[in-house]
């Protein structure tokens, strides 16, 4: 009975993702992304299968996301309850990423490169080094591959106390994930595009930042206090494996410096801490039996009816729906003035994709802040905070309209000096400069 | 435990510095200085607020930190701040040094308790100032180790819960933090022991225990009521943590990873322990003031654990153990703290800090009575022993209705509103911090006039305060 629970698990999570129906923000901005081939790709199913299809298939990616992480715990020698225990941490997790963006490519492939690099042999480490290439070519996140490769390589460093044949061979697939891993970053600063591919860059002044903790009960603030709990209760180092508890700390710290990486922290470290919980419970470890094969024709089997009832249900929509937080209106009514305009958002956020869609505006800053200009990014924090020369940096950085929140400060320090609110869409307004009214 | 002195002093020079300029600092001392001489000239508790505010005369108040504040109008009006401020100090020191003895007690080595009394010293420092919470610092202690000790004193946590309900509401915290640890021996012994029911009945008394104070029930049920309170977006004390606070990278996140890798509850059947851990990872979330709280109850447990990695008779442990090592490590620390103290004494952050008197000051020389808004509203409590100034919202904070609070923030944030706000309220006089926005929109104002200005703060009257003074 309990060998079901994972799928059953697995597939809730992709219901639960199609229910959700929306897409992120971050996705208008992947999918022009020079970088990845996933725009393209997700282009295509759009104009051939329906925007219905594409959502399906993101959910199918989450719930295998799930599903690889509930059988890594397997393949470790944990019972299923023990799966099932991951999946449901793994799900948690993911739960306050849900919408359409490239994410479910980078959770799967993690869970994949995870499950290949702890195989380890040479179909293994071969296997893990596809998923890296396949990862980089389409989603872009494989600097997280590399962090990873590179921790086990330590890992394994520190547990035999010298250079053995375990060492070199993790560290060859750490300096293959790097290689491969880099291939793609042909179109824009390699510094730069990785750490937006982490979200470190949100800790830039000015940039937005998802944080872990605010202030409430967050599903993202519980899937990580469970995470959390459970390691802290039976102790990550249980197994031995030194490169497991670097891991699962280094997912913990990349969460609480951006809540986006929370889905990678549950698809990875999920499987180490049910696999800690099991060896405290139990004796004896068996692996599972059966063809990998059959799992995965099951599996797919059962993605394909999934996706199929989903298509069937829902009428065929050949655009992209806009996501609910962008201030569509107020885009529109800025890109209706003639000329080209420069905008800063008050959340970097609402400018994603603008440039896109509207080829007249030009975000001062949105959602890639390691992409952006210092200056830019001064401007942007200074403005909202209405702190220092911030009048004149607009000026300079040539900022003609500004979408903030209508009971912000700026709002009302504009207001006062020639600034007009033209367009309101309920929270926020669209101000521009006198020479544009 | 020598080594865990050496840094506890340390900590103590940086705490002793933040103390004694700590007047310049927190404009809460002035309304708890008020709420004190209060105390002290009528012998009982103020139920509601009175003419010294113009939006909330007659609200209801709750005055949790009566004891303290008692404490700090008698040292104050006496001249001996210096003294309060030195009692504060001594009691985070002693909040740190049970951290090393119950670390101690677990059978921690010498470089494990050193190192998680560092990392919670760490956790104390951003919430650390002349504060009723520090001495729930110290009561947290003394709980947690009467429930490590476990014998028949640990009723006595009963007689310091009720002390510590009356220094400051952080007592709420107690009963749960009982109740998580009587379910851990609950689930340890697996049947209704005698330590099971001597706990349980530890959790029942402490939930009394909080109510004996002059307040009695209500003290709970504010607590309650704060949880839900829109006041909580407005005091950065309880605004979440981030993994970028010193106190968090420095202090709390090390104690939790060192829990997670080597485990709490599992490996030792130590599910009181667990339950512990539970409660602290999710309190050491919600609020920045929770911070040092997780980190008193997650040290001693993860140095027993680091311990278990690095034991007793490890190399490190060897050297710290030596004669020479504990000289040269005392030597090095006052060194430190002299370093701590002479740079401190001079630094702008620290000693070059204060708040608006001067402005206040100035404005209560005006003739008439002035309805006052202030930007930070604990700047306000310096105008509460002005006859002649009526506040908007002061210092004391909860007790303003939530309707004054939100207005309260429209102006402070700027909202476009503001000016209807103010001249809903009939505010005549505005203090605020020079170049904030505040600042900015007042001055581009024709109906609002500059009255006073220093290098930090400015005041503004509305246009009625001048053509009356004409």
């Amino acid at each position: 009975m309990t060998r079901y629970f994972a799928p059953l698990i697995a597939f809730a999570v992709a219901t639960a993702f199609v229910a959700h129906g929306q897409i992120l923000p971050e996705f208008l901005l992947q999918l022009r992304d020079p970088n990845v081939l996933g725009g393209a790709l997700f282009g295509w199913a759009l104009k051939s299968f329906g925007y219905a299809f594409v959502l399906a298939f993101s959910g199918v990616l989450a719930g295998a996301a799930v599903l690889l992480a509930a059988w890594r715990t397997r393949l470790r020698g944990a019972p299923d309850v023990y799966a099932a225990l991951a999946a449901v941490l793994a799900a948690l997790c993911l739960t306050g990423s849900f919408g359409v963006s490239f994410a479910p490519v980078g959770w799967c492939c993690a869970a994949l490169f995870a499950l290949f690099l702890e195989r380890g042999g040479r179909f293994g480490n071969g296997a893990a080094l596809a998923v890296v290439a396949l990862w980089a070519l389409l989603q872009g996140g494989a600097p997280l591959a590399a962090l990873v490769a590179a921790l086990a390589c330590a890992g394994a460093w520190i547990d035999a106390r010298r250079i053995d044949d375990r060492v070199r061979e993790s560290a060859l697939v750490a300096a293959g994930t790097l290689v491969l891993g880099a291939v793609q970053l042909h179109a824009a600063p390699w510094h730069a595009y990785g750490a937006h591919v982490l979200y470190l860059d949100a800790l830039r002044a000015g940039a937005q930042r998802d944080r872990l903790w605010n202030g409430g009960l967050s599903v993202n603030m519980l899937a990580f206090s469970a995470l959390l709990v459970t390691a802290g209760w039976y102790g990550i180092r249980r197994r031995g494996r030194t490169a497991d508890a670097l891991t699962v700390l280094l997912l913990m710290l990349l969460s609480m410096l951006d809540a986006r990486n929370l889905g990678y922290a549950g698809v990875l470290a999920a499987p180490i801490v049910a696999d800690a919980v099991a060896s405290y419970y139990v004796r004896e470890r068996t692996l599972p039996h059966g063809p990998l094969t059959a799992y995965g024709a099951a599996f797919a089997a059962c993605a394909f009816a999934f996706i199929a009832t989903i298509i069937s249900t829902e009428p065929k929509a050949v655009v992209w729906p806009q996501p609910p937080q962008q201030p569509a209106k107020l885009l529109v009514a800025l890109a209706a003035h003639r000329g080209h305009h420069r905008v800063l958002c008050e959340q970097p956020r609402w400018c994603d994709g603008a440039a896109v869609v509207f080829h007249t505006i030009d975000p001062l800053v949105d959602d890639r802040a390691g992409l952006a200009s210092s200056t830019a990014l001064r401007a942007q924090s200074d403005a909202v905070a209405t702190h220092g020369a911030w009048r004149s940096e607009l000026a300079v950085a040539r900022v003609d309209a500004i979408i903030a929140k209508s009971d912000a400060n700026l709002v009302a320090l504009l207001t006062q000096t020639g600034w007009r609110a033209v367009q309101s869409d309920g929270a926020r307004v669209l101000l521009l400069t006198r020479r544009l009214q | 435990m020598r080594i865990a002195i050496a840094i506890v002093a340390i900590f103590c020079a940086r705490f002793l510095m933040a103390a004694w300029f700590y007047q310049g600092h927190d404009g809460d001392l002035a309304w708890q200085q008020w709420l004190g001489a209060y105390v002290l000239a009528h012998h009982q508790l103020p139920q509601h607020l009175g003419r010294e505010t113009f939006t909330s005369p007659g609200a209801p108040w709750i005055p949790q930190e009566w004891a303290f504040s008692v404490a700090v109008a008698w040292f104050t009006l006496h001249g001996r701040f210096w003294m309060l401020a030195s009692i504060t100090v001594i009691a985070a020191a002693l909040s740190l040094l049970l951290v090393a003895y119950r670390a101690r007690r677990r059978g921690a080595s010498a470089f494990a308790t050193a190192l998680v009394t560092g990392l919670t010293g760490f956790a104390m420092l951003q919430s650390f100032g002349v504060r009723a919470q520090v001495f729930g610092w110290l009561f947290l202690s003394v709980l947690l180790l009467l429930l490590d000790v476990e014998n028949e004193s640990l009723l006595l946590g009963l007689v310091a819960i009720a002390l510590w309900a009356n220094v400051h509401a952080s007592a709420l915290i107690a009963p749960f933090i009982v109740g998580a640890w009587a379910i851990g021996t609950w689930i340890e012994d697996r049947a209704w022991t005698v330590r099971v029911e001597r706990n349980m009945i530890f959790t029942a008394g402490s939930a009394i225990a909080v109510c004996f104070t002059p307040l009695l029930w209500q003290l709970p049920l504010y607590a309650v009521h704060l949880q839900t309170s829109v006041i909580r977006s407005a005091i950065a004390e309880w605004q979440p943590p981030d993994l970028l606070f010193p106190s968090m990278i420095g202090g709390l996140v090390p104690l939790i990873a060192i829990c997670c890798y080597f485990g709490i509850a599992a490996p030792r059947e130590r599910w009181r322990d667990g339950m512990l851990f539970a409660a602290a990872a999710l309190i050491g979330g919600l609020a920045v003031r929770h911070i040092p709280l997780a980190a008193m109850i997650l040290a001693p447990m993860a140095a027993a654990r680091l311990s278990s990695a690095i034991p007793m008779h490890a190399r490190i442990n060897t050297i710290l153990r030596e004669q020479f090592s504990e000289i040269l490590i005392y030597a090095c620390s006052a060194m430190v703290c002299g370093i701590i103290v002479l740079d401190l004494a001079h630094a702008p952050q620290t000693a070059g800090v204060s708040l608006p008197k001067n402005a206040i000051v100035s404005l209560s020389g005006l003739p008439g009575t002035h309805n006052l808004y202030c930007e930070d509203f604990a700047w306000c409590s310096l105008a509460l022993e002005k006859a002649n100034l009526r506040t908007f919202i002061d210092g004391r904070c909860d007790p303003f209705p939530a309707r004054v609070w939100t207005d309260y923030l429209t102006v402070e944030r700027t909202s476009p509103q503001w000016p209807a706000v103010l001249k809903r309220w009939k505010v005549d006089s505005v203090l605020v911090e020079r170049d904030d926005s505040l600042a900015q929109a007042l001055a581009l104002r024709r109906d609002w006039h500059l009255f006073y200005q220093d290098r930090r703060y400015e005041v503004f009257l509305h246009q009625d305060v001048r053509t009356a003074q004409r």
